[in-house]
């Protein structure tokens, strides 16, 4: 069996959280990313290792433990990482597995190997019921949510799009007769077109991270600038919850504040207060990597100082969304055109928070976004495949192994919606081209 | 008053009767074979030709199991062609224009020199079933036979109703006679019965057709067969011919189109929509044009089949639309077109056996299953005939499955998903298209046939030997060719090799074609067949990986038997839609239940853990 990885705890609640892996060769896979010096060769199973786990862009020090086949929850070889329970770790070391190799469980998948090794008691079974039950009620009720309506209004005629293209092929391939010359023209443009229409929801696609785990806010300015103030005073804001979220050793969150609807994560960029250090200084660039990969990005000004915006640092923010906000307004006027506020007296940082909240709103309600994990990824393979059906087309494959990579793609666009794909196939071949003798 | 005993009584001796019964004999049982007359043993009331897309992979399975559909084919052979030959080999078909004549005559002398078979005409009207186990027909004479089982092949013969205009006449296909009572005793006995319809061309007479106005439409200049034990090659092929309708045929349509059965309500059974009457494509589809084929029925015979022009317009109004198509124009009709109305069963009343689930020992195969076309029902006859003997052997049943066979496809579709419209095989239902090639069709299933019983001596010593030269062409495509021999095979694709390349490798480059590689002196030694299946092995060994990886999951589902004696009811957890579909259909395995339509993924999470519950508290 393959390699599947899904999150095991509860998303965002929790001091730790746990990704689990199953399947041959779940070690070898973690042991790319992962490091410890107790390890020497393999690991001993059951055994708990502290260790770090190296991202792309991140080092998260966290916990792993293998076990190995037969004696594990599933049958198979699983491995458990233990992360600090930050929701944006979580999902990079996910993520980092996934492009690694490991395929997204699907629900109930991990219960479904155990139970086909025989590995299920009746108490887990119990267990295991209440989880797709809940699972299905969750989805359930998700899919009422205008969020995913939306998307899936904008899903649907990518899928009519690529059926459309299926029934041509596979028409072709059934009734060679009758379809003769059929795909020739306007086979390639229609593919394109759908990839194109792909990437566009993919670039969707943080912003529906933004609505379920909430947006990342970093403060970042010059020593001095207010940065703790404007902290102080945006946690002692009335209307402003605040909650704790644990700390993580990468993204440094401190707080969390819900703003209309919307969290915002603030990250502590304590490590900014460096900046007087050699660049190297490990804070720093901790601070900065914090900031960089954060959604939205405050960039404090000393008005007082009459500071202007270092340009060098703004560069590493290309792209992103970041806000230029003159502090220090209680005593001197910012320049004209900026954004200002008086952390001191409060003055403007309501309105800076409503700011954030509604930058990111009206992303996502204006559009269709990929709002869960399981459906970027649906999104992310059905792309792949396309490219992969456009890539062999191109260089002359056979029809044949063109079919394999729509149905491939058809297969993952469509367990967003749920769609079964024989059927249909079937249907639209009929309905759309004359053929049959 | 019982006259006879046999072990086996087959009703029908069409495609899946012919295959059903010459299993059962060939396995050691003294069978029965009722024909309603001898004429139609083995006949071809539709298309005088066998295989196409996804049907020729049925023919080579069932050839490749130890049937006879093959072996036939390739005796009465006309024409052949490979299917989609550019299009790569997973979906390549063949299709050979046949001669009925010779087919059904061909036919007649396999079941004479075939021990324990007995043909008679005679026509079953009701069957005799005793604590639930059948045991025997009652002849529409009153006669009563006994047998441990019973296969129904009955086609489209039940209560069967022919259909052109205003005409009307309660006949079997090509005039001969209907069968009545056996579908009232099915479903006497519990097994739901639906009515199908489908449709015919006219029959032209030879000489009354000028070819010099279409198209000629030649064999395959590369000679293929359908049996792997034929080994002559077919010499002189017979052409078609191509032809087209035009905006004069389209209009005498629609002016007629209330005359036509299928418009006015006359006809109430359901249609194949691939396989539209030309009136249907004509209200449609909005096509200056449809494609008709003029294909000979048989060598010597003085009548052409009409492709693409079946209907149920009255004669007067076929004689004006047939003569509007070039070539047509003083065509003399010997028989005209007609629609046929018939009773069939809900394929969702069979186990995967074709065990029907109402009565034990009673077995139903071919189009009164709710399928059409020869190779369709023949399938199916094969594999109710061995398991009718089976089950009086009392062995398991032989199910293939949807990774192992076209067979496994289609029988599988049939009695877990069912059918609306009578159903044809096509490669879009396979999920596994490459691994399920014709061209290795024996090595997927020879070897089972063996165990079977029905793979001969002959077949299997060729099959061995046939596998002791891919062993050995495997070795010798280990061998790394230097880039002076790959060139020029590489030149297509545009790549210029730097450093040797091994030669099962070589397939995976674009555009290397597999005769050119073939050419090679190394090579040489090797028949064609067992290098183009090789070759194709190594192009296709990535996705092949791939399609073995989804298999390996399926199969998971599918080694879970469900206990029989389950009450789904009794599953609280379960959607109420789920429980209802599961009591109806009563899967065997949990695949099985997957694919039920209606049955979600997370019903059979619930499913699986339901069962392990159940297993638990009851122990």
């Amino acid at each position: 069996m393959d390699v599947i990885a899904a999150i095991a705890t509860p998303l965002g609640v929790g001091a730790i959280s746990i990704v689990r892996l199953s399947g041959e060769g779940a070690w070898d896979l973690v042991s790319r990313f992962f490091s410890s010096k107790r390890i020497e060769g393999s690991p001993t199973p059951n055994m708990m290792y502290l260790g770090r786990f190296h991202g792309k862009d991140f080092v998260e020090q966290c916990m792993a433990v293998y076990f190995a086949a037969p004696r594990s929850y599933t049958g198979e070889d699983v491995v458990e990482l233990q992360l600090h329970g930050g929701v944006t770790v979580t999902d990079a070391v996910l993520k980092t597995l996934l492009e690694g190799g490991a395929r997204l469980a699907a629900p109930g998948e991990f219960s479904r190997r155990a139970f086909f090794n025989g590995k299920v008691s009746l108490s887990q079974a119990e267990g295991i019921l209440g989880v797709i039950n809940a699972q299905s009620k969750s989805q359930l009720s998700a899919a009422g949510s205008l969020l995913v309506g939306s998307l899936h209004r904008r899903i649907q005629p990518l899928l009519d799009e690529l059926q459309q293209l299926i029934w041509l092929v596979e028409a072709s391939l059934d009734y060679p007769d009758e379809m003769e010359g059929e795909l020739d023209e306007g086979f390639l443009p229609k593919l394109n077109q759908l990839s194109e229409g792909l990437r566009a929801l993919l670039a969707t696609a943080d912003n529906g991270k933004l609505l379920r785990y909430g947006v990342s806010v970093a403060i970042i300015g010059s020593p001095n600038a207010g940065k703790s103030s404007l902290l102080n005073a945006i946690l002692h804001e009335d209307r402003a919850i605040v909650t704790d979220v644990a700390g993580t050793t990468r993204d440094t969150i401190v707080e969390s504040v819900s703003v209309e609807g919307v969290r915002l994560n603030l990250l502590d960029t304590a490590g900014i207060r460096e900046t007087d250090d050699r660049v190297e200084s490990i804070g720093v660039v901790r601070a900065l990597s914090a900031a960089e990969r954060a959604d939205v990005v405050v960039y404090l000004l000393d008005a007082d100082r009459g500071e202007t915006p270092d340009e060098e640092l703004l560069q590493r923010f290309t792209g992103k969304r970041v806000k230029l906000v003159y502090n220090k307004i209680d005593l001197t006027e910012a320049p004209q055109g900026y954004f200002a506020l008086s952390a001191k007296t409060g003055e403007g940082v309501d309105r800076l928070l409503k700011d954030i909240a509604s930058l990111v709103k009206t992303d996502v309600v204006s559009e269709g976004v990929l709002s869960e994990e399981r459906h970027l990824e649906a999104v992310t393979i059905a792309s792949k495949h396309l490219d992969s059906a456009n890539s062999a087309y191109r260089a002359g494959e056979t029809l044949d192994l063109v079919a394999i990579d729509l149905r491939a793609a058809y297969s993952a666009l469509g367990e967003v919606d749920g769609a079964t794909a024989t059927d249909r196939v079937l249907d639209g071949i009929f309905s759309r081209f004359c053929i049959g003798k | 008053m019982i006259k006879r005993e046999y072990q086996a009584i087959v009703i029908g001796a069409g495609h899946a009767g012919m295959e059903a019964a010459l299993a059962l004999s060939r396995l050691g049982e003294e069978t029965l074979l009722l024909t309603i007359e001898e004429k139609s043993v083995a006949m071809m009331p539709c298309n005088p030709n066998v295989g196409g897309t996804g049907k020729g992979h049925l023919v080579r399975e069932i050839d490749a199991l130890g049937g006879q559909m093959g072996l036939a084919a390739d005796h009465s052979l006309l024409q052949i062609k490979m299917l989609n030959a550019t299009k790569g080999a997973a979906v390549q078909s063949l299709r050979g224009q046949t001669d009925k004549e010779v087919y059904h005559r061909y036919m007649l002398d396999v079941i004479a020199h075939t021990p324990r078979l007995t043909l008679t005409e005679a026509e079953a009207v009701d069957l005799i079933v005793e604590e639930g186990k059948v045991a025997g027909v009652v002849l529409s004479t009153g006669v009563e036979i006994a047998a441990h089982t019973v296969v129904i092949a009955s086609g489209v013969y039940l209560e069967s109703r022919i259909i052109r205009g205003e005409e009307s006449y309660q006949e079997g296909p090509s005039g001969l006679k209907r069968a009545s009572g056996l579908s009232k005793a099915l479903a006497r006995l519990g097994v739901p019965i639906r009515r199908f319809k489908t449709g015919t061309p006219a029959r032209i007479a030879r000489d009354s057709i000028d070819y010099s106005k279409m198209e000629v439409e030649e064999g395959d200049t590369d000679v293929y067969c359908f049996s792997y034990l034929t080994h002559t090659k077919l010499v002189e092929q017979q052409p078609c011919y191509l032809t087209w309708t035009n905006e004069r045929t389209h209009d005498i349509i629609r002016a007629n189109i209330d005359r036509a059965p299928m418009y006015n309500g006359t006809i109430k059974g359901v249609g194949p929509r691939y396989c539209p009457s030309i009136e249907d494509k004509v209200m449609r589809f909005d096509h200056p044009r449809h494609q008709i084929f003029v294909e000979p029925e048989t060598l010597t015979g003085d009548t052409m089949y009409i492709q693409g022009m079946s209907s149920s317009l009255p004669r007067d109004v076929q004689e004006q639309m047939y003569r509007t198509i070039p070539g047509l124009e003083h065509c003399r009709f010997v028989k005209y077109a007609y629609a046929i109305e018939y009773d069939c069963i809900d394929p969702l009343a069979l186990y995967p056996s074709l065990e029907t689930k109402a009565v034990k020992g009673l077995f139903t195969a071919g189009q009164v299953n709710g399928s059409s076309g020869y190779e369709e029902a023949a399938a199916q006859g094969l594999m109710a005939g061995i398991n009718a003997h089976r089950y009086l052997e009392g062995k398991e049943a032989v199910v293939l499955g949807r990774d192992q066979a076209y067979i496994g496809v289609l029988i599988d579709d049939l009695v877990t998903r069912g059918t609306n419209e009578p159903y044809r095989m096509m490669t879009a239902r396979a999920e596994y298209r490459l691994t399920l090639r014709q061209d290795n069709a024996d090595r997927r299933l020879t070897p089972l046939g063996r165990e079977i019983g029905l793979v001969d001596d002959t077949r299997w010593n060729e099959f061995v030997q046939k596998c002791a030269t891919r062993a050995a062409l495997d070795a010798a495509l280990e061998e790394i060719l230097p880039p002076k021999v790959t060139a020029p095979l590489l030149q297509k694709g545009g790549e210029v090799p730097k450093t040797g390349i091994k030669a099962k490798d070589i397939f995976v480059h674009q555009g290397v074609d597999v005769k050119e590689v073939y050419a090679l002196p190394e090579f040489a030694s090797f028949p064609y067949e067992v290098f183009y299946e090789a070759a194709i092995d190594n192009k296709y060994r990535g996705y092949l990986a791939k399609e073995r990886e989804m298999q390996a999951e399926m199969r998971a589902l599918e080694d879970k038997v469900l206990p029989a004696d389950i009450d789904y009811n009794t599953l609280d957890n379960l959607r109420l839609e789920a429980r209802q579909k599961l009591n109806a259909i009563r899967p065997r395995t949990l695949g099985q239940a997957a694919r039920i339509s209606g049955i979600s993924p997370a019903d059979v999470n619930v499913l699986i853990i339901c069962l392990v519950k159940r297993g638990k508290e009851g122990a």
